[in-house]
């Protein structure tokens, strides 16, 4: 079984992106990043205080806390208005869909710098002198556990609905829409993340830093994509995703063509 | 063809010359020991033909192609410093994952071949952060071994080994060069095990290149010679002197350099009255001869 000797960028990119697929399954951190993303909805819904009917359940009158304005389901996946809302200490505006990809940073920032951590970047580096095929098959591993972590969170609001009795009315088109539009820009956001991880390398804890304050930064981005969205949304979000991954990827493959890996 | 040509290739860090204008000539299916040091440079210089350091200037060619060309890089295993690899994962997930990352066609299978072959069959379920040290470096040479490569890089493999694992890896890399004609680039410390397969030597002071020769040229510079202990050397120097036009102390012994008979000298000292305490016919070893070298470069450089 001889080691096959292609020079093709596309068996150079599916080796890669077989490697990162086999760990991404075999490592908890996909699964923790999952479970958070179908937690916080269900958090969020359980503790709103909407009766059936969307009406605030306080039996004083007074009104619902500053982050709880859904009157149905759909709305923590819409969540406008309310990414880091206008009282920054008003948490449960932040905990909504578009915080997944703060999440997706994070699994980024841990992926990349436990490559450096342990070593293994010197087998991936000795073989792969194109940095562009590590760079590429991050940034696909990235948009696969963000569209994971949506669809994780979009599950998880649909359980917590159904078993705290939430209004599920929408229009399917605009959801699908929506949701999509998400995953697409996903593609920027991971882009810009994989940019930070391969800057620090194995300094993981200024990696998560960074993606942090970045991701809190950015994130309301992406709730352009709102309920309302149509095949144009998805467009735009479609452009703005490749774009983004592009040039951003540039930058990282720059990085790491520029500096010493070891 | 040389599997591993380097021309004026330097790498400096923060304005200090790490790798400095190294010509580097490892002919295809040689064994190459690379010795020096600490610090003199073996592991950079390893790294930048591995393509994990950006050079400061020279170039890099293996098998006759610049060293970024991924055909030629996708041919090599290395294993340089420690084994990467992920701490939680096991042996097997380890190896596996290398395996993907060569995009080998039935990676279990070639996962297995491996474990079998550096005796690690019994520990691939155990997680790597648990694996002993010798286990690791074990590892690591599983890891650089898999796919067949066609030129096998090894910064000091046999760290950390006992006796059999140290026996292991010789005699693979000897089998994998016999049999399938593996280009190998070794550097270590252990440079009397070093000898044991080495058909060429490069040696390295200060990122430069003082001698690059064939084993079978070295041998012949290793010079043998009768070492001989008695009840008053310099009374018996002076006597072997009038023979031997090649007698020099050394480590509290008289070395006769042109007798390869010890019994010719213990009689001849006899006969002038000098009582032999001890006498051996010995070789020069890669390590003294090393050593030597080093010694005649210190020198070299104080006079400079």
């Amino acid at each position: 079984m001889p080691r096959p000797a292609s020079s093709g960028a596309r068996p150079r990119v599916a080796s890669m992106l077989r490697l990162d697929f086999h760990r991404l399954f075999h490592t908890p951190i996909l699964y923790v990043m999952l479970t958070v993303s179908a937690i916080i909805p269900a958090l969020l819904l359980t503790t709103t205080g909407l009766d059936a009917s969307g009406a605030p359940a306080d039996p004083s009158g007074r009104p619902a806390p500053p982050s709880v304005e859904h009157t149905n389901v759909w709305q923590l996946i819409e969540s406008t208005g309310r990414s880091g809302g206008a009282d920054p200490l008003d948490f449960g505006g932040y905990a909504n869909i578009n915080m997944v990809f703060i999440f997706a940073g994070l699994l980024m920032a841990i992926f990349v710098a436990h490559d450096y951590i342990s070593g293994f970047v010197k087998n991936i580096f000795s073989v792969h002198p194109q940095k562009a095929d590590y760079v590429i098959s991050k940034t696909v591993i990235g948009i696969f556990s963000g569209a994971g972590m949506i669809l994780a969170y979009v599950f998880g609001s649909v359980i917590a609905g159904l078993i705290t009795g939430q209004a599920f009315d929408v229009a399917v088109s605009g959801l699908i829409w929506c949701l999509l539009s998400k995953i697409l820009l996903m593609g920027v956001f991971c882009a810009l993340f994989l940019g930070v991880a391969v800057f620090f390398r194995s300094k993981l804890w200024i990696t998560i830093v960074f993606t942090f304050l970045l991701g809190m930064t950015l994130y309301p981005a992406a709730s352009v994509a709102t309920l309302d969205s149509t095949p144009a949304t998805t467009l735009a979000s479609l452009l703005a995703g490749t774009v983004g991954a592009v040039g951003l990827g540039a930058v990282s493959t720059l990085i790491l063509n520029r500096r010493d890996l070891a | 063809m040389n599997a591993i040509e380097t021309h004026e290739l330097s790498k400096s860090f923060h304005g200090l010359n790490a790798v400095d204008h190294l010509d580097l000539r490892v002919p295809e299916g040689s064994i190459y020991g690379f010795i020096g040091e600490n610090g003199s440079g073996k592991s950079t210089a390893e790294k930048l033909i591995c393509g994990l350091l950006v050079p400061s200037g020279g170039s890099i060619s293996l098998y006759g192609r610049p060293h970024t060309d991924p055909v030629i890089r996708s041919q090599i295993g290395l294993l340089i410093e420690n084994p990467g690899c992920f701490p939680n994962s096991t042996v097997y997930q380890n190896l596996l994952m290398q395996a993907l990352n060569l995009d080998l066609r039935r990676p279990q299978e070639e996962v297995g071949r491996v474990l079998k072959l550096v005796s690690l069959v019994s520990a691939a379920g155990r997680r790597y952060k648990d694996c002993s040290l010798g286990m690791k470096q074990r590892l690591g040479v599983a890891q650089a071994l898999l796919g067949h490569p066609r030129l096998l890089i090894l910064d000091e493999p046999i760290n950390g080994l006992d006796a059999d694992g140290i026996r292991i890896v010789r005699e693979t890399l000897i089998e994998l060069n016999r049999s399938e004609g593996v280009t190998v680039l070794i550097s270590s410390h252990i440079l009397g095990e070093l000898s044991k397969i080495a058909t060429h030597y490069g040696i390295l002071r200060a990122g430069a290149l003082i001698r690059q020769t064939p084993a079978s040229a070295l041998s012949a510079e290793c010079r043998d010679f009768v070492a001989v202990k008695t009840d008053d050397d310099p009374r018996a120097q002076a006597i072997l002197r009038s023979r031997y036009s090649q007698v020099e102390p050394q480590d509290g012994v008289i070395r006769v350099y042109d007798e390869t008979d010890s019994s010719s000298v213990s009689g001849f000292l006899h006969q002038h009255g000098v009582g032999v305490a001890e006498i051996s016919y010995q070789t020069i070893g890669l390590e003294e001869y090393y050593l030597q070298i080093m010694s005649h470069q210190t020198q070299e450089s104080r006079h400079a």
